[in-house]
């Protein structure tokens, strides 16, 4: 499998006070293949969101590598950070974070007018699309006050999906929503993996994490676990023993 | 306590936006103390002056011969009159004057000389101390005109020397003369003793005469000045009176305390609006918590109360500091009135005055407070709780989504929009910058118009290059003539306009006859600025002075009838202008002039381009002698030289502070955004949108916010602004003024500066974005 994102020996430091250090992220060694589908669990404070901040570029690292397509992004300008991350990493909040001074429809095509890669008029096509596929066409010139967590949630999907990305970070993407809706934005989530879209997400929800390929168990800023579950066939009866299977597992990891 | 807690927290937070608050409403306290301080101070001390001095209440010029008799009689069975007293006055040419160590003589010096000795009964001639001066022989007192100009000193020498002697004297006093002392009065009188005018007179022989009475009741004399100039008694020159012995001692000053006082509304105008952008973004911040207080059961009114309280102690302090402040200041402003005027002990009331105008300040500082925290009662603790915001964006057009932009670029077109949806914010900036906008440019338009020669057109004086005045004296009408021959065979001259000033006599609003001074001649060739109307072309038109219109109360298109050549000629008001000169009461007609009652006569005339006025002016002082010769441009200098410095330092004093409040705002404004913004431009960054381009939708509102307050700043400052200095300048006795545009200045060189300050101060404003960390806030 071709490997898209890889991390090597990444350490995130955060210096607190004048001596104090604080190590949050401790050798982290991950490789990403294209096209997988691959969740983060942990228990809270051991350094999920960190690395998700470090492997995208958001976040400078103290040392190590990160190679994305096989750039190093170390060596980059903050510049070419940012046109990397909008034009080839899409991302998903636990609080869809969309603009609050943006009607919902023009929260998705932003990023895509700025990435430039295709008209204005290919871009908002593109984005009716999206919207009609995530059930939200109707809300497009709706205030973000307008819609409910849910919907948002869905309107962020199709941000990230606007520019085509190589991959989707999501830090717990469905941490805020009810199970009916977590339920619908995993299947949308699928979907996507299924298109060939790499997906990279961080959860607490052993659920949402039964339905990835392959779950990360991080415990103190160390990758302690990275258990494969393999493609979910998306029957029923799978689904459950995915998920029996991995509360066992997490079980035994001490979660 | 909670609520002590959130005081504390308040004050932390918006540090440098307090203190810059705090800063404004001193700065406006200190201009309206300074500005009210510098008015009571001038009528004070112009009172005290015009007391001590006992200065006339009515004042007839006079050259040529006198019967003293006649006029005791008629002062005598006159029952207004209190007392009369006649100043005989030696007239000295500028060109037998040598002041100080100056070689070279006053003979470029538009000011009417003469020397004179102390009077007995009134209009004294004071010194700096305001005591009435004696002198002793070889001594002389100077003019404080000459003190300021020529920067003289006691103990220097003035000399009048001409062909046949040359007289020497000290320098014992400088003189304060309610009369003559502002620049814009044309006659200055040196002081000195009895002895030595007798020996002065020997030499030389020109005399003048101040005929003046000082009456029982100041408010009779504009009846009194009917009554003298139909008496037959003498009148050759202009009569003046009390009242514009004060406006004209005023003036300066009167204008200088108005644009601080202007000066000081605007500034105070900033600071509410400050101080309510501080409030509202308070309570923004506070939503939160203001909904957990109201919800554990403090009530509204509390609440109000303690940012009120925050406020309007800061407002008090601020303006109690500023007053203190202006104790220090004041004397900047008031330096040239003490040379002039000179100081007076204040009464109790006056000390408060300057005390009171800045508790005003803080008054309606107080009151803005109590209007903004209206919106208190707005918030109900479950809307605060639920939304954490007060809801105060606008809903906006379809055509300012994003979505149906084609070309411009987004993040132009994000800065942009921003800007009407939260517009009732950006507006404070706008408004602010339409402020500062108008403070540097309303004192340099008004600068450039008192400096620039169109101005004297305001005067009553119009636009040439050269202006000949010839006096009464001997034989005038054949030096006239000759005069006006010489002129219209010089080929250096490309045009004139011989003018003469004669007495008409005219039926008044009750049916009396009156004196009335015309100008008579061609006045299409240095045409004045009429305040209405224009010039009068036919025989049977007559424009007046705005001075002269107001006494008879009449408009134009209205009628007046004059006696000419013994007959009743009605004639019909073409125009009314503004004239302070020649006491400021004149009139124009194109009729022949009165050969028995000629008063002066003027030449106005232009030179071909390539010809030196000073040295023409030389050529004809030589020739013409009498007459006086002015340049223009001399002319201006001598007579509004104090009062373009005095409106330079105001001038000075509000461009810096302008561009200061603008620097300031932009970077207080920018911080406050950016710091509310942080979530929004933390959002933005994880998406991919780069520093460059989150900076460029910063500066894009702005350098936005900026143009349309200057624009609009400059349509203010030359459409209102130009109304507010007409207000000013209305002390004047004349009402109005039309602002010469420096374009460069105005258009180019001031924009500019403010939009390079704007510009630096928003550039190292936005760096801050750098700072707001993503996962901070992404995490929160
Ligand atoms: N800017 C920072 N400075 C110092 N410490 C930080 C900073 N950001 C995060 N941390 C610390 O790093 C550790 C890991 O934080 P992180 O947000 O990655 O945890 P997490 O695994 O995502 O937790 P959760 O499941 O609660 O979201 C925490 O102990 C946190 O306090
Ligand atoms: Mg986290």
């Amino acid at each position: 499998m071709e490997i898209l994102l890889e991390a090597k020996n990444l350490n995130k430091k955060y210096v607190i006070g004048k001596q104090n250090e604080l190590q949050i992220l401790k050798d982290i060694n991950i490789q990403i293949g294209r096209g997988e589908f691959v969740s983060i669990m942990g228990p809270s404070g051991s350094g999920k969101s960190t690395l998700l901040y470090n492997i995208s570029g958001m976040d400078r690292m103290t040392s190590g590598k990160v190679l994305f397509n096989g750039r190093e992004l170390s060596t980059l300008t903050e510049k070419e950070l940012s046109g990397l991350r909008l034009n080839k990493m899409g991302f998903i909040f636990q609080h869809s974070h969309l603009l609050k001074n943006l009607s919902i429809f023009d929260n998705i095509i932003m990023t895509g007018y700025m990435a430039k890669s295709t008209s204005r008029k290919l871009i908002n096509k593109k984005a009716r699309e999206l919207m009609e596929k995530t059930g939200i066409a109707g809300l497009a010139d709706n205030d973000i006050t307008q819609a409910s967590g849910g919907q948002l949630q869905r309107a962020g999907i199709c941000r990230a999906l606007i520019n085509n990305p190589d991959i989707i970070f999501g830090d717990e993407p469905t941490g805020a929503l009810n199970t009916k809706s977590a339920g619908e934005i995993m299947e949308l989530l699928e979907e996507i993996n299924k298109s060939g879209t790499s997906i990279l997400l961080v959860t607490h929800d052993a659920r949402v994490a039964s339905k990835t390929e392959r779950v990360l168990f991080m415990l103190d800023g160390r990758i302690v676990a990275d258990k494969k579950l393999g493609k979910c066939s998306g029957e029923s009866g799978d689904i459950k023993s995915r998920e029996e299977k991995l509360t066992q597992w997490l079980l035994e990891m001490g979660l | 306590m909670i609520i002590f807690r959130i005081l504390k927290k308040d004050f932390l937070r918006k540090k440098i936006v307090t203190i810059v608050v705090f800063v404004f409403i001193m700065l406006s306290a200190l201009l309206v103390s300074s500005g009210s301080n510098l008015i009571v101070e001038l009528s004070n001390s112009l009172n005290s002056l015009f007391s001590i001095s006992k200065v006339p209440h009515f004042v007839q010029m006079h050259s040529g011969e006198l019967d003293q008799l006649k006029i005791d009689n008629w002062s005598a069975s006159n029952s207004m009159v209190k007392e009369q007293q006649t100043v005989e006055m030696i007239t000295i040419d500028g060109s037998d004057l040598y002041l100080g160590e100056s070689q070279k003589p006053e003979e470029n010096s538009i000011m009417d000389i003469s020397f004179v000795t102390q009077n007995k009964s009134f209009d004294f001639l004071l010194d700096m101390n305001n005591n009435i001066i004696n002198i002793s022989a070889g001594e002389i007192a100077v003019p404080v005109y000459y003190m300021q100009q020529k920067n003289m000193k006691i103990g220097d020498k003035v000399s009048l020397s001409n062909k046949s002697s040359n007289i020497k004297f000290t320098i014992s006093a400088f003189i304060r003369d309610a009369q003559m002392n502002p620049s814009i009065v044309h006659s200055k009188r040196f002081l000195v003793s009895n002895t030595d005018y007798q020996m002065i007179q020997t030499t030389f022989h020109e005399k003048e005469y101040l005929i003046e009475f000082l009456l029982h009741d100041l408010k009779m004399a504009d009846d009194f000045s009917k009554s003298y100039l139909s008496s037959g008694l003498p009148g050759k020159g202009p009569s003046v009176d009390y009242n514009l012995f004060k406006v004209l001692n005023g003036l300066t000053d009167g204008i200088v305390s108005g644009v601080v006082i202007i000066l000081s509304l605007l500034l105070m105008i900033i600071a509410i609006l400050c101080l309510r952008f501080t409030i509202l973004s308070s309570i923004e911040e506070d939503y939160r918590e203001i909904g957990v207080l109201k919800a554990i059961g403090i009530s509204r009114n509390d609440i109000r109360k303690i940012y009120l309280l925050k406020y309007a102690a800061m407002g008090a302090l601020a303006s109690l500091t500023g007053y203190i402040a202006s104790l220090f200041l004041n004397h900047f402003f008031t330096s040239n009135m003490l040379m002039y005027i000179g100081n007076a002990p204040k009464i109790f009331i006056q000390q408060i005055i300057p005390m009171g105008a800045a508790g005003i300040i803080s008054m309606i500082v107080f009151l803005s407070c109590v209007i903004i925290l209206r919106r208190f009662n707005r918030i109900t603790a479950i809307e605060a709780l639920r939304s954490g915001n007060s809801g105060d964006s606008l809903k906006i057009n379809r055509l300012l989504h994003l979505k149906n932009s084609r070309i411009t670029p987004v993040n132009v077109f994000l800065g942009a929009r921003d800007i009407l949806q939260r517009f009732r914010m950006y507006a404070l900036l706008c408004i602010v910058f339409f402020f500062c906008t108008s403070f540097t440019i309303i004192p340099v338009h008004f600068l450039n118009t008192i400096k620039s020669t169109a101005f004297i057109s305001y005067m009553g004086i119009g636009r040439s290059d050269i202006r000949i005045d010839l006096r009464q004296s001997d034989n005038i009408a054949e030096r006239f003539e000759s005069m006006v021959a010489r002129i219209s065979g010089d080929s250096d001259v490309k045009r004139f306009s011989p003018k003469v000033t004669s007495r008409f006599i005219m039926i008044n609003n009750e049916g009396a006859e009156e004196n009335i001074n015309i100008e008579t001649g061609d006045f299409s060739l240095f045409p004045l600025d009429y305040l209405e109307g224009r010039a009068p072309e036919t025989a049977d038109e007559i424009a007046l002075s705005y001075l002269n219109n107001r006494e008879m109360n009449k408009k134009t298109g209205d009628k007046l009838m004059l006696i000419v050549d013994g007959k009743n000629k009605e004639m019909r008001i073409c125009g009314i202008y503004q004239d302070v000169t020649n006491g400021g009461k004149t009139a124009k007609a194109a009729l022949p002039f009165n050969k028995n009652a000629v008063l002066w006569y003027t030449v106005s005339l232009d030179l071909n381009t390539g010809i030196n006025a000073a040295e023409k002016v030389r050529e004809y002082s030589d020739s013409f002698y009498p007459a006086r010769i002015t340049d223009l441009e001399g002319y201006l200098k001598q007579t509004m030289g104090n009062t373009i410095e005095q409106i330079k330092k105001v001038t000075i004093v509000s461009v810096s502070v302008g561009l200061a409040v603008s620097v300031l705002i932009t970077s207080l404004f920018l911080k406050m955004l950016i710091a509310g913004d942080s979530s929004q431009i933390a959002i933005m960054k994880s998406l991919g949108v780069s520093l460059h381009q989150i900076r460029i939708q910063y500066i894009t509102r702005s350098l936005l916010l900026l143009t349309s307050g200057i624009i609009l700043g400059t349509v203010f400052s030359n459409t209102a602004g130009q109304n507010i200095i007409s207000m000013i300048w209305s002390f004047m006795g004349a009402s109005q003024i039309r602002f010469i545009i420096n374009t460069v200045q105005a258009y180019l060189i001031l924009p500019l500066l403010l939009i390079i300050s704007v510009t630096i101060t928003s550039a190292i404003s936005i760096t801050g974005i750098k700072k707001s960390s993503i996962s901070e806030i992404v995490a929160e």
